[in-house]
């Protein structure tokens, strides 16, 4: 009495989805890697001394950044699983806003502020102070830091949270203190979230296009070197963009491989029956927890009010004059229309494509077990494997011979955006699946409702919340990408972040504020929308 | 509530998964308006034989027959079968009287009838006040009622209910089963009802089938199944028994490989009552109010469980001043009489003799 449904053909549409827009690009830049086709210079690129310090670079800022990520989350994590704060909910809101930001927003923040005409800058000077400018690897880690550490956070306080409290009171009867109970208990425990989430740091630090390449300022990291690579007019070599790609896939994938067995290796059984609750700490020391936890986000957070705050003065040109207004507003309504158009209609469709691909696939996955859902199941974890600027090369590659409507039009960006962010609605929907009770749907079947109907009736609403949630966090990253939208737009495509950061590059740090406030303002409204749904 | 109450017959079911073979050819007839039990150890086959009467399994052979009517073929939404399940499956997005109505909907009842039945139903369950609610707002209890309500709202011909109670804590369940049986007399459904605990079974059902590897080892009324078990498996999962080797006894049954006791068939009491006598030594002690358990060893691994149902202070006592004045304790020397009225003999191959 297996209803097979029309799952198969489901399957068979995620296949065909995979298959063009995720393989045929990969393939393009694997070709295009190994055969040099079109290179300029004869020579290997792996005898090119700038692709190894660009390598070392991404590794040392990479590395860094997700040190500074667990520096900041884990405390974070541990005053907020185990001291109950003052709004607790609107720190991890406010963090997962940190998350959300457009990645490169962050970076632009920090040169409003110690850039070299810096608020932060001017004003030190001021005093006698001469700060330091934020461009090359430091200011890279900073931003880094401040835009991840919401990973370590979020995973790590969670796996707290689990703790089941029996563990840490046996401990303590068994005569342990507080410190060497945080040592031998509760951070083992936490250890495959805690490296779990400062792994997932590295991965996209690594991945991350828009930070170094506006901050880096001749710190070259792998993907400046790509995209330098395919774009430049005078170092063009697609042929050794292509190499860069190959290295920074193979690079992301042994830090996933790494994570995968730490993950394994570390895996505990977790047979908790009561969750770990926050105390209320009383007097000085609970203020101070309060101070800490709501100080780290707040300092990761105030670059992003610095550009909201520059969205409001005054400008004439790429100069600030004095006063508040709205001129940045006004050029930005005047000439930027249609990159904001744009944006607006690419990641709406893409939300829209991602919440029924998602769906769809999803329900496929989890109802029709077999070696082929397993194998569409994997193949669907290679987006996380590709940084948006390979999978951007490995499309301009892939579709620059494909029909005008596709190459030239936003349909490419769409569909980038899709392959890019569908895995999660995909997992997102199948674990809600398998966690539901299978004798929801066959209790609807007793009680007279065709399989369909006991589908449509019993489950669909059940799966509401993911596919609102996956739909929502693909229409935030979709309306802040650059780094693959950076090689595939065209003059009539360009999107918002485009346009911030040619902004940011051109000195033309106004408009560059306006949208990048919209773009935060989005981010927030998504943010909003998440937690409603997550409540209801 | 239902116009005529349904029989349901299988016959020769086979059922198999993969190597498994969860169902070797039952053979039952459950008669119209009876609660019948399948009572067996887990993996014995009792939730397959459930599901293949719900429709959500088919049999790889024999027939199931639910009011003279074949049911090969009936896919679960035509069967007229309600469904009471171990986890209740209330759908969490609908209120307490939505999933009343679920059933209900699906038959396209007008609005009006639809109230009212969804009214009576929840009346029935005493819920009557909580339609507005969402499930998780109930308790474990409530939720129960509402399966139930929710799956008799529809008047099935056959009530289905895989271990309704075991997810209850303990004094629920002796309340709920109290109620779940008024219920079902008051409602007259056929009821086919799943457990793996003996007491249940014993205390809700009309008959009961007790199961054991995808077989049938009995059928009969409770007194039947406890008090006449057909097989020494029988005898072992409904209640206590404990076994005498033939060789021990003075006169054993022809063709008896051992006989078998309940504890309260047993007496240790100081005047002989006729038959014959074991001599052996308490091990263990345990009272529980209504009783004291005496486990004596008589040697040669034998030993016998032994219920004193109005035990005497002056002649037992309990360890560590537990209680008693008596002389007998652990290690005190008794002996055990064996009733020849009693005593429950098998062959060897655990059929039971006559």
């Amino acid at each position: 009495m297996k209803a097979q449904g029309p799952w198969g053909a489901v399957l068979a549409l995620g296949y065909a989805l995979v298959a063009v827009l995720l393989l045929w690009p990969l393939a393009n830049v694997l070709w295009l890697g190994v055969t040099r086709e079109g290179g300029a210079a004869a020579n290997s690129i792996w005898s090119d001394r700038s692709l190894w310090v660009a390598c070392g670079n991404s590794l040392v800022v990479s590395s860094l950044g997700a040190l500074g990520a667990l520096a900041l989350g884990l405390p974070l994590a541990l005053l907020t699983a185990r001291v109950r704060i003052p709004g607790s909910g609107a720190l991890a809101a406010l963090a997962t806003l940190c998350l959300l930001s457009p990645p490169f927003v962050g970076a632009y923040a920090w040169i409003l502020l110690l850039g070299q005409a810096g608020v932060l800058r001017a004003w030190l000077s001021g005093l006698g102070i001469e700060a330091p400018e934020i461009y090359g690897p430091l200011g890279i880690v900073i931003v880094f830091a401040s835009q991840y550490f919401p990973l370590v956070f979020l995973l790590t306080r969670s796996a707290l949270q689990n703790q089941d409290p029996s563990l840490d009171e046996a401990a303590r009867s068994l005569g342990a203190s507080a410190w060497t109970r945080l040592w031998r208990v509760t951070l083992p425990l936490a250890l495959p979230s805690l490296s779990g989430g400062a792994l997932l740091a590295f991965v996209m630090a690594l991945a991350n296009f828009g930070t170094p390449q506006v901050l880096g300022r001749g710190y070259r990291v792998l993907p400046t070197l790509a995209y330098d690579r395919f774009t430049s007019e005078s170092a063009r070599d697609p042929g050794a963009a292509a190499q860069v790609c190959l290295l920074m896939i193979l690079l992301a994938g042994a830090a996933l491989a790494l994570q995968r067995y730490l993950a394994r290796r570390r895996e505990v059984q977790n047979r908790a029956l009561r969750r770990t609750e926050p105390r209320a700490l009383p007097g000085w020391r609970g203020l101070l927890a309060a101070a800490s936890a709501w100080g780290i986000v707040l300092a990761a957070l105030a670059p992003l009010g610095v550009v909201v705050a520059t969205s409001f003065r005054n400008t004439r040109g790429p100069v600030f004059e004095a006063g508040l207004g709205l001129t940045s507003y006004r050029a930005v309504s005047h000439g930027l229309t249609r990159a904001i158009g744009n944006s607006l209609v690419y990641s709406f469709a893409a939300a829209f494509a991602i919440a029924l691909v998602g769906a769809l696939l999803g329900v496929a996955l989890a109802r029709r077990r077999g070696l082929l859902s397993r194998v569409l199941d994997a193949l669907l974890l290679l987006p996380y494997l590709i940084p948006g600027l390979v999978l951007g090369i490995g499309f301009a590659l892939g579709f620059q011979r494909a029909p005008a409507w596709l190459s030239g039009s936003g349909a490419v960006l769409v569909l980038a955006y899709l392959i890019r962010r569908l895995p999660y609605a995909v997992r997102s929907n199948a674990e809600l699946l398998e966690q539901l009770d299978p004798a929801l749907e066959e209790a609807a079947q007793s009680l007279g409702a065709t399989p369909w109907r006991a589908f449509t009736q019993a489950t669909l609403p059940l799966l509401t919340p993911a596919v609102v949630t996956g739909a929502v966090l693909g229409w935030v990253t979709s309306i802040g990408e650059l780094s693959a939208t950076i090689v595939l737009h065209k003059g009539s495509t360009v999107t918002m972040p485009v346009q911030i950061y040619r902004h940011v590059i051109d000195g033309d740090l106004g408009p560059a504020a306006a949208l990048s406030t919209l773009l935060l303002a989005a981010t927030g409204l998504a943010l909003v929308v998440i937690e409603r749904v997550r409540v209801a | 509530m239902s116009e005529a109450a349904a029989s349901l017959s299988l016959a020769g079911v086979r059922k198999r998964f993969g190597e498994h073979e969860a169902l070797c050819g039952v053979d039952l007839e459950v008669l119209p308006g009876e609660l019948f039990t399948l009572l067996g150890p887990s993996g014995c086959g009792k939730t397959t034989l459930l599901r293949l009467v719900a429709g959500f399994e088919t049999p790889d052979a024999g027939s199931l027959r639910l009011a003279e009517r074949d049911l090969s073929g009936v896919p679960p939404h035509r069967r007229d079968v309600g469904l009471v399940f171990q986890s209740y499956a209330l759908f969490p997005h609908l209120s307490v009287a939505e999933n009343v109505a679920f059933g209900l909907v699906e038959r396209r009842l007008p609005a009006a009838e639809r109230e009212a039945r969804v009214a009576e139903a929840l009346g029935r369950v005493r819920l009557g006040e909580l339609g507005e609610r969402a499930p998780s707002e109930l308790s474990g209890g409530q939720q129960q009622r509402v399966a139930i309500a929710r799956a008799l709202a529809i008047a099935p011909r056959l009530l289905l209910m895989d271990e309704p109670l075991s997810n209850l804590d303990a004094a629920l369940r002796l309340a709920m089963r109290e109620e779940i049986r008024a219920l079902q007399r008051a409602a007259g459904t056929t009821t086919l009802y799943v457990t793996h605990d003996q007491e249940e079974a014993l205390a809700i059902s009309d008959r009961i089938a007790v199961l054991r590897a995808g077989r049938v080892e009995q059928v009969g009324s409770p007194w039947e199944i406890y008090r006449t078990p057909a097989t020494a498996f029988v005898a072992e999962f409904v209640g206590q028994i404990s076994w005498i080797p033939a060789a021990r006894l003075p006169a054993p049954p022809p063709g008896a490989a051992r006989v078998g006791y309940r504890p309260e068939e047993l007496s240790c009491a100081q005047v002989a009552e006729a038959g014959p006598q074991l001599t052996g030594t308490v091990a263990e002690l345990s009272f529980t109010g209504a009783k004291l358990r005496v486990r004596v060893d008589c040697g040669e691994g034998l030993s016998l469980l032994v219920d004193e149902p109005r035990p005497d202070p002056a002649r037992w006592a309990l360890p560590a001043g537990r209680g008693g004045q008596g002389e007998l304790r652990v290690g005190s020397e008794l002996q055990v009489t064996l009733p020849v009225a009693c005593g429950h003999a098998f062959d060897a191959q655990g059929a039971r003799l006559p």
